[in-house]
């Protein structure tokens, strides 16, 4: 689906960073916890909780996607940071880290019966995909890894 | 996260997780579920009341659970699923693979 052009200023802006771990869980759960907060004050009509948690669940999918694969056995542990921010029509939510490359293709996730009964990976991206209108995926010069996801509201999506 | 089992004197065994169920959690709850179904408890409810968030790992350990219980000749339930555990559901449309009870009672009586 279409995105219109971005809008210049978001009402909410958090970002948090830790260590690509455990901790970077609970960290990430606590910002969306706080980013919630912030919504509430600032956009009173905001979408309601199954919208909310389509949206933090595909966070939460590609935070743990980055402390399981970004940094390998062997290699030590570096930052990742999340981005949350939220506009009038759309909440977008940037991932930064500096592990290695992500080697799975976003056109060919396979759907979630084949991923469970084959014991494979990948449902973890194919739910975030699911859950949002955008997922983007890129290598940044070489060195890092940058995750872009976006769900637009409800209203935003019937005019796109 | 912390789970809990109770064993009925029907032979139905009720698993308890409480807390988030991902990355850091799930073979938790896969172990547990396995080990109950290795104790004899063929036909298992997983009370989910107590659960906060269950990410694809919290999914892949009930669908897990699941095929280990069929296995042994049983089969497994969720009751009491919140909101963040029904869209999980929805979005990955397992739904219709681990039917989601509102109650325990329902899921009980649905052996």
């Amino acid at each position: 689906m279409p995105v219109s052009s971005r809008p210049s200023h978001p009402l909410v802006d958090i970002t948090v960073t830790a260590t690509a771990g455990p901790e970077a869980l609970a960290a990430i759960h606590a910002a969306l916890a706080r980013f919630w907060e912030q919504v509430a004050d600032a956009a009173p009509d905001a979408p309601d909780e199954p919208w909310r948690w389509r949206f933090a669940t595909a966070v939460l999918e590609i935070a743990a996607n980055i402390v399981r694969h970004a940094f390998p056995p062997g290699r030590a542990p570096g930052l990742m940071r999340l981005r949350l921010r939220w506009y009038p029509d759309r909440a977008v939510a940037v991932f930064a880290d500096g592990g290695v490359p992500c080697e799975v293709s976003l056109r060919n996730l396979r759907a979630p019966a084949d991923v469970l009964a084959s014991q494979e990976g990948g449902l973890g991206l194919w739910v975030a995909m699911t859950a949002l209108d955008r997922l983007e995926y890129r290598r940044v010069r070489g060195t890092a890894n940058r995750w872009r996801l976006v769900k637009l509201l409800p209203a935003a999506r019937q005019t796109v | 996260m912390d789970v809990q089992v109770e064993s009925r004197p029907d032979g139905i065994a009720i698993v308890r997780p409480a807390g988030r169920i991902d990355l850091l959690s799930a073979s938790a709850l896969r172990q547990q579920v396995a080990q109950t179904v290795a104790d004899g408890g063929r036909r298992v409810v997983v009370d989910l009341a107590q659960v906060t968030f269950m990410d694809s790992s919290g999914l892949g350990a009930l669908v897990g659970g699941l095929k280990l219980a069929r296995a042994a000749g049983g089969d497994l339930r969720i009751a009491r699923a919140g909101q963040q555990v029904r869209v999980m559901l929805e979005l990955t449309k397992l739904d219709q693979v681990v039917t989601p009870f509102a109650t325990v009672e329902d899921a009980l009586a649905s052996f």
